[in-house]
């Protein structure tokens, strides 16, 4: 999804900005130097992760995406979401269609010492949800320290 | 004198909106027409019904969408963000043909229907062609 964001406070400048961004994605324009597995800006579905004391969270952005077309993988650290999304809408002549419409498949890295076993998926308002417990060996522990 | 009072009332709201609209994501639409109507279909996942406000002032259809809180008060450490926590903006404008009292909005998984229906004098017609 080619979401977009701007720091115009005038909406029309809003329009150039998107224009720069779409002239970049067009050339895929990025860093120099990217890593081999990295995907451009604007890929279906957009996703931000978060770590958090207990787990990591992911929330990858499906509207309309119905949650038994998904399919989630944990596998060697990394997590797969895959699924198809369709955006049909009818019959009649299409003025705009920027949704994504069709099969999709991100893979997120993730750190070490998760608990695959324990891990959640929700999904809310077109968002889902992807929490993975730490393991219980990876978790901060408190060390008493007994006077002698 | 009830055209001033609009006028009063739109500045009003667009000093409000002004503020709304600052910092906002452009969501991304189908929109696709037959002959009955034009159908806007908007990708907003993050937004509920409460949050979600369609209306439209004299010929521009606005569409806002407010992201309800994501809740990252557990946050630790790292993070990356491709959708950062900001709400929806995007407006259009219509035309007269465009049957206001009977515009249907709906929100489903994050996806917002709207369907603009066109009013009846505006529809394709058959014409009769009679002989003789």
């Amino acid at each position: 999804m080619q979401v977009r964001w701007y720091d115009g406070y005038v909406p029309t400048f809003n329009d150039f900005f998107r224009l720069r961004d779409e002239l970049d994605q067009l050339f895929d324009i990025g860093l120099p130097l990217s890593n081999i597995r990295s995907v451009p800006r604007g890929t279906f579905p957009a996703i931000n992760c978060e770590e958090q004391k207990e787990a990591v969270r992911i929330d990858a952005y499906l509207p309309g995406v119905e949650p038994k077309d998904v399919e989630l993988t944990i596998e060697d650290n990394s997590l797969t979401i895959k699924g198809r999304r369709e955006t049909q809408a009818g019959e009649g002549n299409y003025h705009r269609r920027e949704r994504f419409s069709g099969e999709f498949s991100r893979i997120v890295s993730l750190p070490d010492g998760l608990d695959s076993e324990k891990a959640e998926a929700r999904y809310h308002d077109g968002i889902l949800s992807i929490t993975i417990a730490r393991a219980e060996e990876r978790k901060p522990k408190q060390i008493a320290v007994s006077i002698n | 004198m009830a055209e001033k009072n609009t006028q009063s009332i739109a500045r009003k709201d667009d000093a409000e909106l002004a503020s709304r609209i600052k910092d906002t994501l452009v969501p991304h639409v189908d929109i696709c027409e037959d002959k009955d109507s034009v159908t806007l279909y908007a990708d907003l996942p993050g937004v509920d019904k409460e949050g979600l406000d369609v209306h439209i002032d004299k010929d521009t259809l606005q569409l806002y969408g407010r992201r309800a809180a994501a809740g990252t008060d557990a946050k630790t450490g790292d993070s990356y963000t491709e959708m950062p926590d900001r709400d929806y903006y995007r407006a259009f404008t219509i035309g007269e043909e465009v049957d206001r009292e009977h515009i249907a909005a709906n929100l489903n998984n994050g996806v917002l229907k709207v369907v603009l229906p066109k009013s009846e004098r505006v529809k394709p017609k058959k014409i009769v062609i009679k002989c003789g």
